[in-house]
């Protein structure tokens, strides 16, 4: 038996040590490597800032729990309620004119009015943005902003980040849209300075927000579509007396996907594309003493689905299935205790697992490869607004999180079970006046690796700096900005351990982005009653990116190539009011997307990167009256290249997607029923967005939805 | 009538940005692949074949029809290479694996489409192909007697085609995903690479004549066999970690493998010489590690490295043509997606040409393998 000599390692430009498995016996974490062998002072700030982290750290929580323990310990019953208290902040109504980085929003009618049914498809319609979509209901849709990498993208789920170590992407399509109130795009660093240290982590972040609302409320609906596709789900918020409010949301879709489809002369029918998906959410909301509130999140996930790979030639057999659980919990206490100081803690533990039943390699024999990976977050967020210091805040967040993937030896042949505590600190500090806004924070990152038996990779820590400015020569209506954002991305745990193709001496992806734009906003009372315009350019760069690299038998995650990206996304949104009961919504957008190769030495420096289009965008248009609605829809791309060799032959056509829908609805008795028809991809090309993988072809889709 | 006038001009606006984008597109992507000359078109009769793999799940494999005198070689892309060109814009398929010359038929494995192409020598189908239609049962490597093609299947069979009648004569149960194979005086050598990740795997030795089939253990025999002095060699690959890769002579009538202790990934044969290369993963380099060309004279049992304007690199293929021990060394690019590259050098090492191969080169084929 070989075992390869460990040396040394050099990581992200700096010396450590791999966790050796005679090291494995001391699962310390306080195993320090540092991101560049430098002076002693560079140490000694290190230790510093590491044991002002810890202590300020477990100073937030008491200070978050003194609160709670005044509140149970108080004997006085006359507890005096506000009225709901509305805090209006200046220049913060959440349009992009409001933000100093790109920052996009799709709220609750524009859902309807695109007729999206997951989040995957909503960012289509966004700009900046590439989603990889695999086709069909079950098909992978992951997000890359920018051209950097669908990892580089951070989801958050009511505030809840989502997280997949193993992949590190995340499947945007297993979330439904019809219980979001808002999906929204934000890329760089938020001017929201009073979130969890995991926002600052990512070069961009999608949110999706469910509604939140505190009345009593109903909303069912159940759609039918083509090739057998059906979908019921009901959402349900119930308030429990004067402080608990209770909601829930059911949603079941069942399809059986076998859709037609003809590619390069290749056609036939998808098989193996059946979805069966179960989801239920729970939300509790205690609004306690006027300084106190508690929410509570139990989020369920279940799917079964075939896997029906790309289309090959002559080989119409397909029988991969993926069965997904998903289970997160989430407890969410905040304290206000006046105006200038907020404060809030969060806890959450998120179960996923996979099991993955795959063709063996031998004629009719299956093998299912397991997947559990456990993710356990602790988070404190502190925001200060003294009053003295007109128009400045200060933000603390530090955040704890600790991952675990679990499977069988076949895969993590080199290290079993891998584990990953991260520990994230960010400092920022936002000042707004009348005519700029000004955000800067700092985040330190510290990842410790170990496993329970076997190779890991070594400690790794980084500061990532992020301004951002925005300035309004013109008042509010106009504002000028300018971003920066300095951010990496540890490699997943495929990356690291994966059988074959697993690397633990991989470096850290880092990615730079600077971001210069403008936004424009109108409101009025006339004819055109909202029109808004933004414009960003950027220019970025990702260093050491991680990619696959072919040998003989076996490929191998390397950090080999650069890539710089420079673009421009423009946003425009207009609303015309055509008489006193019909209205006209107009919404594009357009992306141009310049992301090269630009690795020193390599024949395809200056390509095109795989997978992203040059030119892409999306329109909308809405006709709105009170008894009918209709909109057309359209999601469009430019060339791509499914290979870094930017040649003929890798080139994928450009597509559009054209669809429309038709809607009714009538109020009964203080309700409202509203029947939907959708014709979607009306001009029925089978369009890839990925190499043969075939967009289903022209559909349709009949919804009801009753709302209460 | 404004208000119309305005919302008009406004969709207009927007519809024909989307339609002057994409036309922007074909400036924008104007990329001329290769600077050498290819020839769409056989001109010349072909002397050599190249076989391209392709990517996974990417359908692109293609075959390139070359001659060396005339400086001809065919485009290595799928849709533009001589299968598509000789069948009606045709794609040949998913993961081509093997290709064989037998009795003017190009016989070649395309595994991921799980069928057997076979062609003229034009690259021209010479019938429909025929397909394996049970899922996982895909066509591998190829072997011949001069009358008989046999075809490994990842069903666990060795199929006996006969070349001349165009007919399957047999079916040979061999072990577990069968890869390479050898014909060498009326025995099979079959490596049977075993379970996916349970590296168990065999390699069964079996008497044609009387159908006596014995196995031996090993770790990981892969595609790589080729007879040399009369006696077959085999690459066990190992298991890519612990377990390194290992040459090994298979004795026919004992049925037993003698390990030479030396690592290779890619093998080939001329006369008495046994031609290797390794091109592995190293934990200590983080990166992927060539040795020279190496040439063992198996009589004499003694190595040299073939010098002079040898190229180490990232080798993903070794051939030698029969005719004059020319040596075809076919690399994959070191970034994925990219185009290799097919070196040829004469015995002495002396770089004689380069051009331009598809993804993932299987190597040469001439009319003797």
């Amino acid at each position: 038996m070989h075992l390869p000599n460990l040396l040394p390692l050099s990581l992200d430009g700096k010396v450590g040590e791999a966790n050796k498995p005679e090291d494995l016996q001391d699962e310390s974490i306080a195993h320090i490597v540092f991101e560049e062998e430098r002076g002693s002072l560079f140490y000694f700030n290190i230790i510093i800032m590491r044991v002002i982290r810890i202590c300020t750290l477990l100073a937030g929580f008491v200070v978050a729990l003194l609160p709670v323990c005044e509140l149970f310990s108080q004997t006085d019953s006359s507890v005096h309620l506000l009225d709901s208290l509305l805090v209006i902040e200046k220049r913060n109504n959440g349009g992009a004119v409001d933000s100093s980085v790109p920052l996009q929003k799709l709220r609750r009618s524009d859902l309807d009015n695109l007729g999206v049914t997951n989040a995957g498809d909503a960012l289509k319609h966004m700009s900046g943005v590439t989603v990889k979509d695999y086709g069909g209901v079950g098909g992978l849709k992951s997000v890359a902003i920018r051209g950097m990498g669908a990892q580089h993208t951070a989801v958050f789920y009511d505030g809840v980040a989502i997280g997949d170590c193993q992949s590190g992407q995340v499947d945007l399509g297993r979330f439904s849209t019809e219980n979001l109130e808002e999906v929204q795009l934000t890329i760089g660093q938020s001017d929201d300075i009073y979130q969890s240290a995991r926002m600052y982590a990512s070069a961009g972040a999608v949110s999706l927000e469910t509604r939140s609302t505190v009345e009593q409320y109903l909303r069912a609906t159940v759609r039918a579509g083509s090739y057998n596709t059906y979908q019921a789900n009901m959402q349900l918020g119930h308030p429990l007396g004067q402080r608990w409010h209770m909601s829930l949301f059911g949603d079941y879709v069942n399809t059986k996907g076998d859709y037609d489809f003809n590619i390069k002369g290749v056609g036939g029918k998808r098989n193996n594309s059946d979805v069966e998906t179960v989801r239920g959410e729970m939300n509790v909301a205690w609004n306690g003493a006027d300084k106190h509130s508690l929410r509570a999140k139990l989020y369920v996930y279940y799917s079964s689905r075939g896997v029906p790979g790309s289309v090959i030639v002559d080989n119409p057999f397909s029988s991969e299935k993926l069965v997904s659980r998903n289970l997160f919990g989430q407890l969410l206490y905040e304290y206000i205790p006046s105006s200038a100081l907020k404060m809030k803690v969060a806890f959450k533990h998120n179960y996923s697992g996979d099991r993955n039943r795959q063709p063996s390699g031998v004629s009719g024999n299956h093998i299912t490869h397991k997947y559990n990976q456990h993710e356990t977050d602790l988070s404190y967020t502190m925001k200060w607004s003294p009053e003295m210091l007109n128009g400045l805040s200060f933000a603390f967040s530090e955040e704890l999180f600790h991952n675990i993937l679990e499977t069988d030896n076949r895969h993590l042949v080199m290290s079993s079970n891998p584990r990953r505590l991260t520990a994230l600190s960010a400092v920022s500090a936002r000042y707004l006046c009348d005519w700029l806004g000004v955000t800067a924070s700092l985040l330190y990152t510290n990842a410790t690796e170990w496993a329970k038996k076997g190779y890991s990779a070594p400690n790794r820590s980084r500061l990532s700096p992020a301004l951002s400015l925005s300035f309004y020569p013109f008042g509010d209506n106009f504002c000028l900005r300018a971003s920066y954002k300095d951010i990496f991305r540890l490699p997943t745990f495929n990356d690291l351990y994966y059988r074959e193709t697993g690397n633990y001496k991989l470096n850290p992806e880092k990615s730079r982005m600077f971001n210069f734009g403008t936004a424009y906003s109108h409101n009025s009372q006339g004819w055109l009653n909202n029109f808004e315009l933004s414009a960003d350019a950027y220019y970025g760069k990702v260093e050491d990116k991680i990619v696959a690299v072919p040998g003989v038998f076996i490929w191998k995650m390397s950090n080999v190539d650069d890539v710089k990206m420079a673009g421009v996304d423009v946003n425009l949104s207009s609303a015309i009011r055509l008489s006193a009961k019909e209205s006209l919504k107009l919404t594009t957008t357009y992306s141009y997307m310049y992301a090269v190769n630009d690795t020193e030495g390599s024949v395809i420096k200056g390509d095109q990167i795989v997978y992203t289009p040059r030119n892409s965008g999306s329109a909308s248009l809405v006709f709105d009256s009170r008894l009918c609605s209709a909109g057309y829809s359209l999601v469009w791309s430019g060339e791509r290249y499914s290979l870094a060799q930017n040649i003929p032959s890798n080139r994928i056509n450009s597509y559009f997607d054209h669809s429309l829908w038709l809607a009714c609805n009538w109020n009964l008795a203080g309700s409202s029923l509203t029947a939907k028809i959708e014709a979607l991809n009306i001009t029925d090309n089978n369009y890839e967005v990925i190499r043969y993988y075939p967009m289903p072809g022209r559909n349709y889709r009949l919804s009801l939805t009753l709302e209460i | 009538m404004k208000k119309l006038f305005s919302i008009l001009s406004l969709i207009t606006v927007a519809l024909f940005s989307f339609t002057s984008c994409d036309e922007e597109n074909d400036s924008i992507y104007n990329y001329v692949v290769n600077e050498g000359n290819w020839y769409e078109a056989p001109s010349v009769a072909p002397d050599f074949y190249v076989l391209n793999c392709g990517n996974w799940g990417g359908n692109d494999a293609s075959v390139q029809y070359c001659n060396f005198n005339a400086g001809m070689v065919t485009s290595p892309l799928y849709d533009k290479g001589i299968f598509a060109q000789q069948n009606a814009n045709a794609i040949l398929g998913d993961l081509a694996q093997d290709m064989l010359w037998v009795k003017d038929k190009l016989f070649v494995t395309v595994s991921g489409s799980q069928k057997i192409e076979i062609l003229n020598e034009n690259g021209k189908r010479l019938r429909a192909p025929i397909k394996f239609e049970a899922e996982g049962a895909s066509p591998r490597m190829l072997a011949t007697d001069g009358e008989n093609v046999y075809v490994t299947n990842y069903d666990g069979n060795v199929y006996v085609y006969n070349a001349e009648t165009s007919e399957f004569v047999k079916t040979i149960s061999v072990g577990t995903r069968p890869e390479g194979i050898c014909y060498c005086d009326g025995y099979l050598v079959v490596n049977n690479s075993g379970d996916l990740y349970a590296y168990n795997g065999t390699v069964s030795v079996i008497k044609l004549e009387t159908g006596e089939s014995r196995s031996i253990n090993l770790t990981n025999p892969y595609t790589a066999s080729v007879v040399c002095n009369g006696a077959v060699y085999i690459i066990d690959s190992g298991n890519y970690y612990d377990i390194l890769s290992n040459i090994y002579r298979i004795s026919l009538e004992d049925a037993t493998a003698q390990p030479l202790n030396i690592c290779a990934s890619a093998i080939a044969t001329y006369e008495n010489t046994l031609y290797y290369v390794n091109n592995s993963w190293s934990n200590e380099a983080g990166a992927f590690v060539a040795s020279p060309l190496y040439a063992l004279d198996v009589v004499t049992n003694s190595t040299q490295e073939v010098l002079a304007e040898y190229e180490m690199g990232n080798v993903n293929s070794l051939s030698v043509n029969p005719e004059n021990g020319d040596i075809f060394v076919g690399y994959n690019a070191t970034e994925n997606g990219v185009l290799g590259t097919m070196h040829i050098y004469n015995m002495g090492g002396k770089l004689k040409s380069v051009f331009d191969v598809g993804y993932y080169t299987c190597g040469a084929r001439f009319e003797n393998r």
